[in-house]
């Protein structure tokens, strides 16, 4: 018996009045042990279980989902892939301001009746649009290409002096129905900052 | 034991699986775009567009641009073409925008009730009101029943006024200010023969005596008066032309006088007959006629030199100096405050300095009667009196209130809103609530003067035009509009055929055209002149040639004055305007409270100003709060001692002390207009301001004042330098060169400099500033808040020290607590930056234009670097400041809006610097000199901030450096700090 132990029975003793359990009494304390640890391997089973499906319901949703190659829904069915691709109607037309100003603009709503006042009229979604234009109520497009508050982005550099196309950030527009987000984290900007050799100052170039 | 899976474990599984899941699922972004249903003409997303138009935060009327981006107003500046402030705006014009974006502005119609509340109604309800009420008044068929009281209008809308008052069958229209300047144009009438206010000339003048007024703050024309004394006071070969002030307190204006004359309140009168005293009889001036002789006398009976010299404390030595300098003078000029109700004597006061310019036959060219100032048109106070009795008659039955508030600017014995309440009908157009506006039945608000039509002459031959700079922010209306639609609907379209006052204004307009330009299309005229920001004399082609003074022999019956004995526990009261508050109609602006008062430096408050040997003696220390007793009324204020006034004088502001004027009229405290009586002075018919004494007595309760000064002095630290005007001319003839430690390449020391030098390309950035030219005004830090997003802390959090400016303007008496010297405080975007080498995380960095950056979502928020700047110009945000709705409109797109956590500073304008490298590169060039500034730089009245290019050696800057005046604050830190300063100058202030 180490020393020591009969001390540590005194103290007990002493301190709890607790009577020193025998070997020979140890039989439900047995029987707590048993349960507890079928207890813990069923909670670590389904713990992995739970896992591993949630796991599979994100890999499900980030690469098999059907909608993936989808951005957000508008609140009108517009098709750039049809615009831009199909009918092949310059970026600017829409976007007239991305030359010479922050932002390229979005186009207002008189501008889709310059062709839709005459094409495909009565489609069901011109009609919606139409509803818009005429009781002056503006369309709530979904925002999908943003930069944090903090990041001071502005078009008309990168178009105007670096000649960059819309298509380099924002991907190919053509082929899309509804717009994908392109993730801009900072390395987006900086890698190609840092190979054309633009302006890498913070403060000068975007965070001001 | 065995590796069990407890409940600890598995919720830690679980939140790292969940994790891991939303991870997956980035959500979408929840933002919209709204485009225009159609497109505006003059907006394009992302850049501003700029508008001219008129301020008309006071009658002034500066020309300003207002830079609308994507719809919202963001800042406006002055108009570079206006021949008033020529591109230069003050505190109180960089804060309209705080007027346009008041969260108190009423959203639109308002009834009061019983109780005093206002409730919303639309305005067809509210329109019905005032017709019906207007309607009642004509079927009762009494003339004069309907009362307009507005501040002082001009041109169209003023003469629409008349005619719908005309229509309604009355001729009240009473154009109020509280700054009426009676006893000027009173004694201008006795002087000159003219009952105006003339336009002074500083800038041809090369003397200056100030008699009390305050023409750097808010006499008259503060922005055109701080323009023109900037170039009398730039050094000439002869020196530098000198000015005197004589009056009771150290003022913004008397701080930048060489020789601060004290003198009680109405004394000022005593120290100018004086003068004339010495002038006449000493014979210094020849050719004075023996009428103007009899003039003088009849001014200065009773007094003798010895009693004047014995009654004032002003030497006979130094009244003889000042005479003598003015003699001297080529060109000398003597102004007056002329506002009855601070000082008694004014119209003295004014008359004997008008004797004064006017015996001189070299002042007549610093007097230019050709361009009187529109406050002459303004109605003496004399007429709100007989306004008040009417209305206690019952001979008013309908008050219109126009941007009046008169129930807070006339003293409170006046009881003018109990007379108000006589009146059955009181329709307010006022766009927020005020003192006057709470006793109304009816509220209309109208829209800001920068969202309305209109024009504005502040002087003959300058007409500006008001034009909306941005959409209504409120449910308001145009005044004219109201007026107009009141009247169809009362007497039909065939007596008011126009459509709206738009209309009214280019009929207007088209006369005028006719009549100045007569050859020119009415609509070309129309068109340019909205551009330009109106029409001035170029137009026709005179130049406004100065008038010869009209001068007239007069004989003045003023009354005796009697020099009385001084008690000792009594005080002379002074209520002084200061630049951000004008008459109080900016305590409602947020900027305007925030900003600290040039002299006292003091915030978000109303004080008494005593000399501190007084509040010794009298056992008071800072904030106490004392009960001032005059003869007439009682005031509460706090103390602040400060040796700005004389030991027998006490000061208060004028401007705070508001009970109803919004959330940001905090101050409680200390409207000096408590004090007066209710009497109308008969001299000048102007508010009453006798010859009183003041008590103090202590209450016992304290009032934190919330004042940024660390100290009175300078302690030896030298931050603000002078040289001596000798001195200086030495060092010059010498070739001297000022001591530099250039933030360049080659102002790298390898025995000092730890660091290797920086390198820059094409551009290193520099400012200097003047502090010869310094007024110490405010309007560059004014200009600082609104164009980088600065944010308003209010009183609680500057009591802790955490007020947000990024420029600041260091007040410093002199050793002696004589003299003020004022120091401009930026960031010195330092070469050797202390603040970029303990950040941990490389927030401050240095560019390689030499800008010191700060990069907010970079900053961790140790603070060690404002813990190791100098110069203290670094500010932590110890809260995400927030701004009530719409004042967030104001915000700035450029400029990050700065979060919890996160340290900022001035950064020179980066954005400005950007925008002016893009408009370079678009014309294939690099930046030129002076193209652009910084928005500090851009507004100040006294062209005291150069910025530019040190890597120019032709840039303003590089040129100006080579001064051996220049040097850098603290450069034995060896920071080396891009912003030079050029010591202030100083002279004798008399000639022996």
């Amino acid at each position: 018996m180490p020393a020591g132990t009969d001390e540590r029975h005194c103290m007990e003793a002493a301190l709890h009045f607790r009577p020193s359990l025998g070997s020979g009494q140890t039989f439900r304390g047995n029987m707590a042990e048993t349960r507890e640890k079928k207890w813990n391997l069923a909670l670590r089973y389904s713990g992995v279980g739970v896992v591993l499906l949630l796991a599979a319901t994100m890999l499900y949703f980030y690469f098999l989902y059907p909608q993936r190659e989808l951005g957000p829904e508008q609140p009108i069915l517009f098709s750039h892939r049809l615009h831009a691709g199909v009918k092949e109607i310059n970026c600017k037309f829409c976007h007239p301001f991305a030359e010479r100003s922050r932002n390229p603009g979005i186009p207002e709503l008189q501008k889709c009746f310059f062709c839709h006042e005459h094409i495909i009229t009565k489609h069901p979604q011109i009609l919606k649009e139409r509803q818009h234009y005429d009781t002056k109520t503006p369309v709530p497009w979904v925002r999908i290409f943003y930069v944090p508050d903090h990041v001071k982005f502005n078009h008309k550099p990168h178009i105007q002096y670096a000649k960059l196309d819309c298509t380099n950030c924002h991907g190919e527009v053509k082929t899309m129905d509804r717009l994908q987000k392109v993730d801009f984290q900072m390395h987006f900007c900086i890698t190609c900052h840092q190979e054309r050799k633009a302006q890498l100052d913070c403060w000068l170039a975007c965070h001001h | 034991m065995m590796a069990g899976c407890n409940r600890r474990d598995f919720l830690r599984i679980m939140g790292l699986a969940g994790t891991t899941a939303l991870v997956g699922c980035s959500s979408e972004s929840g933002r919209t775009l709204i485009p225009y249903i159609v497109p505006t003409d003059d907006i394009i997303p992302g850049q501003a567009t700029w508008y001219a138009t008129t301020c008309r935060e006071c009658p002034a009327g500066c020309g300003i641009l207002a830079k609308n981006r994507d719809g919202h107003v963001i800042k406006v500046e002055g108009n570079p073409l206006h021949p008033v402030n020529a591109g230069k705006l003050c505190s109180r014009g960089q804060a309209s925008l705080h007027g346009l974006y008041n969260p108190d502005r009423f959203s639109g119609p308002h009834k009061m009730t019983a109780s005093g509340e206002p409730v919303p109604i639309s305005w067809d309800e509210g329109m019905a009101i005032l017709t019906q009420g207007l309607d009642g008044i004509l079927d009762r068929g009494k003339k004069d029943r309907i009362v307009v009281v507005s501040d002082l209008v001009s041109g169209t809308l003023k003469d629409f006024i008349a005619y719908w008052l005309g229509e309604m069958r009355s001729r009240e229209h009473i154009l109020y200010e509280p700054f009426a300047y009676e006893p000027l144009r009173r004694a201008n009438a006795m002087v000159f023969g003219t009952e105006g206010i003339p336009s002074y000339r500083l800038d041809r003048a090369d003397f200056l005596l100030s008699f009390g007024a305050g023409f750097l703050e808010t006499w008259l024309s503060n922005v055109e008066y701080a323009r023109q004394f900037a170039a009398f006071r730039t050094p000439h070969d002869q020196g530098k032309n000198r000015f005197l002030y004589v009056g009771p307190r150290m003022s913004l204006t008397a701080a930048n006088a060489d020789f601060w004359v004290q003198a009680a309140p109405g004394d000022e009168f005593l120290v100018a007959a004086g003068m004339l005293m010495v002038l006449t009889g000493e014979g210094l001036l020849p050719n004075i006629s023996a009428e103007q002789k009899k003039s003088v006398a009849s001014l200065v009976r009773g007094l003798t030199l010895e009693a004047v010299a014995a009654g004032t404390g002003v030497s006979e030595e130094t009244l003889r100096r000042m005479a003598l300098e003015f003699a001297r003078a080529e060109h000398p000029l003597a102004l007056a405050e002329g506002l009855s109700f601070s000082s008694p004597r004014a119209t003295e006061t004014a008359a004997a300095a008008g004797l004064l310019c006017a015996l001189h036959p070299g002042s007549r060219e610093t007097i230019d009667f050709q361009g009187l100032s529109e406050l002459g048109q303004v109605d003496s106070t004399a007429r709100m009196q007989e306004l008040s009795q009417k209305m206690q008659d019952g001979k008013v039955e309908a008050v219109l209130l126009f941007q009046a508030n008169p129930a807070y600017s006339l003293p409170p014995s006046w009881n003018f809103h109990k007379s108000l309440q006589k009146v059955p009908l009181v329709v307010s157009f006022s766009p927020a609530m005020d003192e006057t506006t709470r006793s109304a039945h009816l509220i209309l608000p109208a829209h800001s003067p920068l969202e309305s039509w209109g024009d504005y002459s502040p002087r003959k031959g300058v007409t500006g035009i008001m034009q909306p700079v941005m959409g209504p922010v409120f449910d308001s209306r145009h005044p004219g509009d109201i007026l107009l639609a009141a009247g169809r609907q009362l007497k039909g379209p065939e007596r008011f055929p126009a459509e709206s006052f738009y209309h009214i204004l280019r009929n207007a307009w088209q006369l005028k055209g006719q009549e100045l330009a007569p050859g020119v299309p009415p609509e070309t005229f129309w068109q340019e002149a909205v551009k330009r920001g109106g029409v001035w004399d170029e137009v026709k082609g005179s130049k406004g040639e100065s008038s010869g003074n009209p001068v007239r022999p007069s004989k003045f019956s003023f009354p005796l004055v009697e020099l009385g004995n001084r008690n000792k526990k009594e005080f002379h009261f002074t209520g002084f305007p200061t630049v951000q508050y004008y008459d109080g109609r900016g305590a409602n602006r947020p900027w305007l409270q925030e900003i600290p008062d040039p002299i006292s430096q003091i915030t978000w408050g109303g004080w008494v100003e005593m000399h501190p040997d007084t509040a010794r003696s009298l056992d008071l220390a800072k904030g106490d709060l004392v009960v001032i007793r005059s003869p007439y009324g009682s005031i509460e204020a706090p103390v602040f001692p400060l040796p700005t006034v004389p030991p027998d004088t006490l000061a208060v502001p004028i401007g705070q002390g508001h009970s109803h004027y919004g959330r940001f009229a905090t101050a409680e405290y200390g409207n000096p207009m408590g004090l007066l009586p209710s009497g109308i002075d008969p001299m000048c018919n102007g508010l009453l301001r006798p010859e009183f004494k003041v008590t103090v007595e202590k209450l016992g309760r304290r009032v934190p004042i919330a004042h940024v000064d660390g100290s009175l002095f300078q302690h030896d630290r030298e931050m603000a330098r002078s040289l001596t005007l000798e001195a200086y001319r030495e060092g010059k003839a010498s070739g001297a060169k000022p001591h530099l430690y250039l933030p360049l390449p080659e102002g790298y020391d390898p025995a000092q400099d730890f660091y290797p030098p920086h390198d820059h390309v094409d551009y290193r950035w520099g400012m200097v500033i003047d502090l010869d030219r310094c007024i110490g005004c405010g309007a560059c830090v004014a200009a600082c808040y609104a164009e980088n997003n600065v944010a308003v802390v209010g009183r609680d959090q500057i009591l802790k020290g955490r007020e947000m400016s990024w420029l600041r303007i260091q007040r410093y008496f002199g050793p002696d607590a004589d003299g003020i010297r004022f120091f401009p405080m930026p960031c010195m975007h330092c070469d050797n930056a202390p603040c970029e080498s303990v950040c941990p995380v490389y927030a401050p960095h240095h560019s390689k234009e030499g800008l010191n950056n700060q990069v907010y979502n970079r900053c961790i928020g140790t603070r060690f670097c404002a813990q190791n700047c100098p110069y203290k110009v670094r500010r932590f945000n110890w809260f995400t400041f927030t701004r009530p709705e719409p004042l967030n409109w104001q915000l700035n797109p450029d400029v990050t809006v700065r979060q919890k956590g996160v340290m900022e500073k001035c950064s020179f304008c980066v954005q400005r610097i950007i925008e002016a490298k893009f408009h370079a590169k678009d014309q294939g060039r690099k930046v030129q000199d002076g193209e652009f500034t910084t928005a500090c730089a851009q507004t100040c009245p006294a062209d005291a901030i150069v910025f530019g290019n040190l890597m120019d050696p032709e840039s303003r800057v590089s040129r100006l450096i080579q001064d051996h005046r220049a040097y850098q604050a603290l450069e034995h830190l060896n920071t080396k700090p891009a912003v030079f300063y050029l010591k202030k100058l100083t002279q004798e202030p008399l000639k022996a």
